[in-house]
């Protein structure tokens, strides 16, 4: 059932041993032994999830990720609370950095400024308010084994479920079919081609077959020129992999651009994101900006409404 | 038209108006005017009579007009359609019988259950709307006076007056279900009336009794009714014809009479009770319709062995147990019965099955009202014995046996309401005092009231001219000669019968003579049925004897001997006033009068009426003659030229004066001879023998002395004694038994009713109440306890939840994410 | 690196980071840093969103991030004063304090296997000091490191 020989599998495990290490339970050594753990999982993940494509490109993704995904840990795993929260920034420098990648520039910027810049300040101040005296004991212990280990028994059987379904082979569909073809031809004329663009599977959005025929939707910044080339090569290319969708494709084979609202990575971006969250979305950026409000005005009312009733703490651990 | 149809509705509705009024405006509006409700309810009354008479007016120029060709004479008076179901019923054809005596057929097909408020006039119903409204305008009168001061003065009245528009109502009514209805509404009228004095715990249960009783009677009714309805398919005692009107649907049409059907009639439904005589049914179905309505007509009636809710039904107001308990209600059964004597003369096992029960009951109520002290009581077990007599002389079931029990009804219902009345001056006089142990010798004191008293005695007693002599005389001679007719006779009654209506029918090959209509015996033998009729007239006639007993031993017991005025009376017991007397004397005249007024078969030869047929030398009895219910079919058959029995009469009176002069030797002046004989009654004699007195007397016995003497000289003394203490253990053995038994004596046994209230108790009452207890610990501890454990499941399932809530966030928030996780992995592994 | 794999990265990391959130939303007491770890779960949400929508081509998935910034504000702003107003009340961030709320008749949890604290262990933020070296604390007892700066 459980198939050792995959790195998948040894990194879900190293994942769960390295954080339950982490959390602040143990000494320092122990802890330290859990950030090497973790790097090891996080090590045999790349090797589980290998990416292709210029190494500069793979290095900025690792690298993104595991600021993200180091400093979370980092973040949980911290006995004090505002190194937590620092760590927490870290984490949300690392996320907007994926996030640039992904072409989502404005999300990006937000999450710099709204998370890492107002959210995170937020959080230092209630701990600067709230905790004076740094780390406290309820900071160094966890709630004892079983606890700690339903916990991150939880979190592992969460990724484990992640894992399995990202390795898992399913079969192919359409898009996958078309991609490969695309790959293959891209491959295969790439050196005889003068347009000099490589891996136009990048810019494959979508395919799908029906009785009516085959339906490829590309991004629409790809040189018309190689369009028509495309449409002339493809049916003979899906020859070789697919009878069906090469008929499919025989029958009738559309190839189009996406339209400037779909595309996620065109230039206007903010335009085309603004445009959908005031269209699309109007609704909800409305209630969203009232739930805001009314938060804004309820953290004052609470606030000012706990200055009263002080109690002196009875913890019995202390 | 004639003046019939208005005078149908006037009758009931005056009363009902009457009714309505004094509930609606006696209690507040009016509060001011005391006698309003009373005046009210008199005017209506009167009205109601002045119609009856009228309507009998009426009715009698119809007699006297009808043609030769049809002797009988109704009118129905159709006022709406109550009910009208389309095709509610398919009749199967009856199924072709080898016997023809066992099934008679009847028409298949489908039948519209149709229930019109139709309204009839006839001889029957014409003589009851006159008894009831008379007697009731009297007892108004007399409640008037009798009720003055009572805080249910105005209740009373309209209790009343509701009771008179549904007894109307009933004697009018010309469809069973209508019937039904009045029939439980005059229920109602009693129980409201029985427990008028609600307050006092003894009336109210005896209104709860009354109803109940007759609960059992009314489900046998409502069962005969459905068995009629599913054998006759309508439920209308008259036929009518259907004619097409001219719009295309179908309506119906009420005819007097069917001897003509009218031109474009598209079908005739035939009555249940005007039908060709052939056409009912003998045989099961008819003999079990029968037993039904005799169950219902037992309840009404107080016959055994439902009579129990009679005599407690003495605790509601005096006029009311005059009015309802003793002269109209009472008689709705022997009413129905007269009415439905087409379908009993089908069955004459059923007829005979009335006289025994009326026989029986007849006899039992005699002896227990022998020795019951509450004046009221004895005439209640009067009633229920007179009452007997009545369903005796249906159970007859000759013309003459029916005529007679109705003549009985409307003779005794002036005497009985004159007792009754009488029995309320007393006790009006007496301070509500009505045991007869607690005064005496009031001739003196109240002397209107006691002629009138003895008046009506001597008509109860059936003493010739009074009232009551002829129509005991009827019925015994009715009996008398439905058992000759049964046993010597037979065969030439038969012959003659056959002659006269016989008819041939063929028969599998042979051909077997079938009397019409005659029942057709299938139980008994005619032989048999003679000699149960030849009993029931010895017990008839013993039952006269009784009667003249009881009546008056409770009429020397109140109005002679020492004179005993009970302290309640306050000192002042006078004569009842005139409001109260009057009626006394009208009753009392009619007691004497209307029996030899109505009867004239003792002065003249057999004589006939237009049309041929015989008459019965009896005004009444002829005038019932042409009720189409009597007038047609079977029972016709059986008229013959009336007759006045004077064996039997001077046997009837002859044992009527030996009861009164038996009375008198017991009860007047004083009571040393009823004392003794009731001692003897409760074997005092036998307990007697065991005291140490009579031991001793035996002892001083000369021949025991000279025994006991003797032995002592020859030193046997001690066998002497052993002897003596042997006959002393037989004495014991055999007395011990009979001293548990005490309460067997005869005295015990009349004085107790036979105990019936107790064995219905055991039987009836008590199982049921056992079952009661039964269902309602089921419905607490199964029921509600089912229910309250459903309840409890979610406190148990939240008891269970809340060691849950150990107050851990964290632990709620592992238990969410786990819960989570199961089902994202529960999805991915095994989702589509 | 084609789409696929972009978004099978992007998913696998935003699982990591829930799981890591996760985790320690479950494992530690604080309320501050359960409140942390559960906008850690959002960013891991984020970031799967972001991946699903560039590669379905869609906006709504960067629109949801929006929304789920702005909730997470929402979510600081009155948890944050929440904490506040809880610690108010109790002079504690322990969430163990809070089970005082739990059902009549349960038993309450104890700590058990408290570590003990190292010397070594407690490294103090050091704030820079305004031209004064902070002295060691006199008191081992109180752990009031503000008072002196």
């Amino acid at each position: 059932m459980i198939a050792w020989d995959q790195p998948a599998t040894w990194a879900v495990v190293l994942f769960a041993i390295g954080l339950g290490l982490m959390v602040p339970n143990g000494s320092m050594r122990r802890r330290a032994i859990g950030a090497v753990v973790g790097l090891a999982s996080l090590a045999c993940f790349s090797a589980a999830f290998p990416v292709s494509g210029p190494w500069l490109d793979r290095a900025v993704f690792r690298i993104l990720a595991l600021i993200a995904v180091g400093s979370a840990a980092a973040s949980v795993s911290m006995r004090n609370a505002v190194y937590a929260a620092v760590w927490f920034a870290i984490c949300l420098l690392g996320v907007a950095g994926l996030f640039l990648y992904q072409g989502a520039q404005f999300l990006g910027v937000v999450t710099v400024v709204v998370y890492a810049g107002a959210i995170v300040v937020t959080f230092l101040f209630v701990i600067m308010l709230a905790q004076p005296t740094g780390q406290m004991v309820y900071d160094r212990i966890t709630w004892g084994g079983e606890a700690k280990i339903l916990g991150v028994g939880a979190g592992a059987l969460l990724v484990a479920i992640v894992t399995g379904l990202l390795t898992t082979d399913r079969p192919p569909d359409d898009r996958d079919r078309v991609a490969s073809a695309i790959a293959a031809w891209d491959a295969r004329t790439a050196p005889s081609r003068s347009d000099g663009i490589a891996g136009a599977e990048w810019y494959l959005v979508d395919a799908r077959a029906d009785d009516g025929g085959l339906r490829v939707v590309l991004r629409n910044d790809l040189p018309p020129v190689l369009l028509d080339r495309l449409r002339a090569a493809l049916p003979h290319e899906l020859e070789s992999g697919d009878a069906p969708l090469a008929a499919a494709a025989r029958k009738q084979l559309d190839i189009e651009f996406l339209s400037i609202e779909d595309n996620v990575l065109h230039p206007n971006h903010v335009a085309l994101l603004g445009r959908n969250l005031y269209g699309r979305h109007l609704i909800s950026v409305e209630i969203a900006g009232t739930v805001l409000l009314a938060a804004l005005v309820g953290a004052i009312a609470v606030a000012m409404r706990a200055r009263r009733a002080e109690r002196p703490y009875e913890g019995e651990a202390a | 038209m004639d003046r019939i149809g208005p005078l149908l509705v006037v009758i009931p509705a005056a009363p009902l108006i009457s009714a309505v009024a004094i509930a609606l405006l006696a209690p507040r509006l009016l509060r001011g005017i005391r006698e309003f409700p009373a005046f009210l309810t008199i005017a209506a009354f009167g009205v109601s009579l002045i119609a009856s008479l009228l309507l009998l007016r009426e009715v009698t120029y119809h007699h006297d007009h009808v043609g030769p060709g049809s002797p009988s004479f109704e009118r129905v008076v159709r006022l709406w359609t109550w009910a009208d179901a389309r095709d509610a019923y398919w009749q199967r054809p009856a199924l072709p019988s080898d016997d023809p005596r066992a099934e008679s057929p009847i028409e298949g097909g489908s039948r519209d259950f149709t229930i019109d408020i139709a309204l009839r006039a006839d001889a029957l119903t014409a003589t009851m709307l006159v008894m009831v409204t008379f007697i009731s305008t009297l007892v108004a009168v007399f409640g008037m006076g009798y009720m003055q001061g009572d805080r249910g003065f105005w209740r009373f009245f309209a209790y009343v007056s509701l009771f008179v528009f549904s007894m109307t109502m009933l004697v009018s009514a010309s469809n069973f279900l209508l019937l039904f209805v009045f029939w439980e509404a005059v229920g109602l009228c009693s129980y409201l009336l029985i427990g008028f004095w609600y307050g006092k715990p003894s009336a109210a249960s005896a209104g709860k009794k009354a109803f109940l009783v007759n609960r059992v009677g009314d489900f046998g009714f409502a069962l005969g009714l459905f068995l009629i309805w599913t054998t006759y398919g309508t439920l209308d005692f008259h036929s009518s014809a259907r004619v097409r009107s001219d719009d295309g649907g179908s309506e119906r049409r009420i005819l007097d009479s069917l001897t003509t059907v009218p031109a474009g009639a598209t079908g005739v439904a035939w009555g249940v009770l005007s039908r060709d005589a052939e056409s009912y049914r003998h045989g099961a179905i008819g003999l079990a319709i029968c037993l039904l309505l005799l169950v219902g007509a037992c309840g009404k009636s107080a016959q055994f062995p439902l009579h129990v809710w009679l005599p407690d039904a003495m605790e509601g107001p005096t006029p009311v147990s005059a009015l309802i308990h003793a002269a109209t209600m009472v008689t709705a059964g022997i009413y129905m019965i007269a009415r439905c004597t087409p379908l009993f003369t089908a069955s004459p096992e059923a007829q005979v099955v009335v006289a025994c029960v009326g026989g029986f009951t007849a006899l039992l109520a005699a002896l227990i009202a022998l020795t019951q002290f509450d004046l009221k009581r004895v005439l209640a077990y009067s009633t229920v014995s007179q009452l007997g007599y009545m369903f005796l002389a249906l159970g007859a079931g000759t013309f003459a046996g029916v005529t007679s029990g109705m003549f009985h009804l409307f003779t005794h219902a002036f005497f009985k309401a004159l007792l009754f009345l009488g029995s309320g001056s007393v006790m009006h006089a007496m301070g509500n005092v009505i045991d007869m142990r607690r005064f005496g010798g009031l001739r003196k004191v109240m002397p209107i009231t006691h002629w009138t008293f003895l008046i009506g005695c001597l008509a109860l007693a059936g003493l010739p001219p009074f009232a009551g002599f002829w129509s005991k005389d009827a019925i015994l001679g009715a009996v008398h000669d439905r058992a000759h007719a049964l046993s010597g006779a037979h065969a030439a009654h038969d012959a003659t019968n056959l002659a006269a209506h016989g008819r041939e029918r063929a028969d599998d090959g042979g051909t077997r003579v079938v009397e019409p209509g005659e029942g057709v015996w299938t139980l008994w033998t005619p032989e048999q049925a003679a000699g149960v009729y030849q009993w029931l007239y010895c017990a008839a006639l013993l039952t006269a004897g009784l009667t003249a007993l009881y009546t008056f031993r409770a009429f020397f017991m109140t109005f002679y001997g020492a004179r005993q005025i009970p302290p309640e009376a306050g000192g002042h017991a006078h004569e009842s006033p005139a409001v109260m007397t009057a009626p006394l004397v009208v009753l009392a005249v009619c007691a004497v009068s209307v029996g030899w007024f109505l009867d004239h078969s003792y002065q003249s030869d057999p004589s006939y009426l237009p049309g041929g047929r015989a008459s019965s030398g009896n005004v009444l009895g002829d005038f019932l003659g042409y009720a189409p219910q009597l007038a047609g079919g079977a029972i016709a058959a059986t008229r013959t030229p009336g007759r006045f029995h004077f064996d039997v009469a001077a046997i009837s009176a002859l044992i009527a004066l030996g009861g009164i002069a038996f009375a008198a030797f017991l009860y007047l002046e004083d009571r040393r001879e009823a004392d003794m004989a009731s001692a003897f009654l409760r074997f005092h004699w036998y307990r007697r023998m065991l005291d140490a007195d009579s031991i001793a007397r035996i002892r001083r016995w000369k021949s025991v002395d000279a025994v006991n003497r003797w032995a002592d000289r020859l030193r046997l003394g001690w066998l002497a004694r052993i002897v003596g203490r042997g006959v002393l253990v037989v004495v014991w053995v055999v007395t011990v038994p009979l001293i548990l038994t005490q309460f067997a004596s005869p005295y015990r046994l009349s004085q107790d009713k036979f105990y019936f209230d107790e064995i219905y108790d055991w039987t009836m009452v008590r199982p049921l109440r056992w079952i009661a207890d039964l269902c309602a610990a089921l419905d607490r501890w199964v029921i509600d306890g089912t229910v309250n454990m459903v309840g409890r499941i979610p406190v148990v399932t939240g008891n269970l939840m809340r060691s849950l809530h150990i107050g851990l966030l964290p632990f709620y928030a592992v238990s969410m994410a786990l819960g989570v996780l199961v089902l994202v992995l529960a999805r991915t592994l095994w989702g589509s | 690196m084609n789409e696929r794999e972009l978004l099978d990265g992007y998913l696998l990391l935003g699982g990591l980071l829930f799981a890591i959130g996760l985790v320690g939303f479950l494992v530690r007491r604080n309320l501050i840093v359960m409140f942390l770890c559960a906008e850690m779960m959002l960013q891991g949400v984020a970031v799967s969103l972001v991946a699903w929508s560039r590669f379905r081509h869609n906006w709504d998935g960067q629109s949801m991030v929006l929304f789920i910034i702005a909730i997470a504000a929402c979510e600081a702003a009155v948890g944050l004063a929440l904490i506040l107003a809880l610690f108010q009340r109790s002079r504690t961030l322990d969430v163990a304090y809070w089970q005082d709320l739990r059902e009549p008749g349960q038993s309450r949890r104890v700590d058990r296997g408290v570590p003990e604290e190292r010397r070594e262990e407690r490294i103090w933020p050091r704030l820079t000091p305004a031209g004064v070296m902070p002295r060691e604390d006199q008191d081992k007892n109180k752990e009031t490191h503000r008072a002196r700066v």
